[in-house]
């Protein structure tokens, strides 16, 4: 694998991993998807906070297709 | 319901208490800042000094600005004068034992309706609350470091916390140029917890060997990615010993996908505890 693809790889699961967990916080109710991005932006210094990450990578089922993919490659923590 | 804060407190000094007393002084409000000990005290006021001081030489402020807002801290060794706050705010060490202390301490000094917070960043406000009676007017106010940069504050409703106290505490909030977002309570908030599962999997990637922590960092604050800062960076800048800790306690909410790896545990009985210790993930020239 060449460095740029290891680099998105890299880069992919680990706003994956923060993208997953801010779902299922806001699937239990533990805040607001746009208050999740705020919190990231500005507490976090997120350029792409979570909601807006999923948006980016094209939306609810393309995210979804791509937990689907990871947790068998990666393991439960991906599913949701 | 003609609720106003006039006056507000600060219980914990050392830096944090200091950027808040600063933060309140600098919106305006009075605010009296205690420690029990003297010298935590002392650094909690001239850390607040400092950054007024800083704001000075930028030439931000005139000095006779700074003068009067800092005449706003009154530094206190005991809750004197806390009967009159309208607002106190808890920055006391995160100890749920001493939290709950200081929270029944507070309880039956400051009549109702004073709004008691807690800037907690990981302890549940329902369990820090459970020593006090008048727990309706207890809740979080989760400022993040340093205060005096950062607008976000994460406002947590714990299970007895009214809606008035949450509305009072946003409304606060915007007072003093912050951002506020509305939380419930549960382990890490919002910030604290997707930071850990960010960090956690930056952990799995190079424990796996996909590339070194160097590497992976650098990757992270390139534009495609947005972070301000690499995640084995930021974690020896919060301290490894904080970041275990926040990450147990998600741990027992939340399962074991939060559970601290093995190397973290290491750094934290090696005594290397990040950029504070000169050592961590990285060594930091002292």
């Amino acid at each position: 694998m060449n460095m740029d693809d290891r680099r998105r790889e890299i880069v992919e699961r680990i706003l994956t991993a923060a993208a997953a967990e801010a779902k299922r916080l806001a699937g239990e109710g533990v805040a607001s998807e746009e208050d999740v991005d705020t919190a990231m932006r500005l507490g976090a210094l997120f350029k792409k906070p979570p909601f807006e990450y999923i948006r980016e990578i094209g939306g609810e089922d393309a995210f979804a297709e791509r937990l689907k993919g990871y947790a068998a490659k990666y393991g439960g923590r991906f599913k949701i | 319901m003609g609720f106003e804060v006039r006056k507000t407190a600060v219980v914990g000094a050392g830096v944090m208490g200091g950027e808040i007393a600063y933060v309140l002084s600098a919106g305006g409000f009075p605010v009296m800042l205690k420690d029990v000990d003297a010298a935590r005290l002392e650094a909690g006021v001239e850390k607040a000094r400092a950054i007024y001081s800083f704001r000075v030489k930028r030439r931000r402020i005139a000095q006779d600005e700074m003068d009067s807002r800092m005449s706003l801290i009154k530094p206190r060794l005991d809750y004197e004068g806390f009967e009159s706050a309208d607002l106190v705010i808890e920055a006391v060490p995160e100890d749920l034992e001493l939290k709950k202390r200081v929270f029944a301490e507070l309880d039956g000094i400051c009549p109702p309706p004073a709004v008691l917070a807690s800037n907690t960043s990981a302890l549940s406000i329902t369990a820090l609350a459970s020593a006090a009676e008048h727990r309706q007017r207890i809740a979080g106010f989760h400022f993040f470091s340093p205060a005096s940069m950062m607008r976000l504050v994460e406002v947590i409703g714990g299970e007895s916390t009214s809606e008035e106290t949450v509305g009072r505490l946003r409304g606060f909030a915007a007072a003093i140029g912050k951002t506020p977002v509305r939380v419930r309570d549960s382990a890490g908030f919002i910030v604290n917890r997707l930071l850990c599962a960010a960090m956690l999997e930056a952990l799995r990637c190079e424990e796996e060997g996909l590339a070194s922590r160097a590497e992976i960092d650098s990757f992270l604050v390139k534009p495609d990615a947005g972070l301000p800062t690499g995640l084995f960076r930021m974690a020896d800048q919060l301290g490894v010993d904080l970041v275990v800790h926040v990450m147990e306690t998600i741990e027992k909410e939340h399962g074991a996908r939060f559970r601290p790896p093995e190397i973290l545990k290491r750094l934290v009985r090696e005594g290397n505890l990040g950029v504070k210790t000169g050592k961590g993930f990285y060594e930091y020239g002292r």
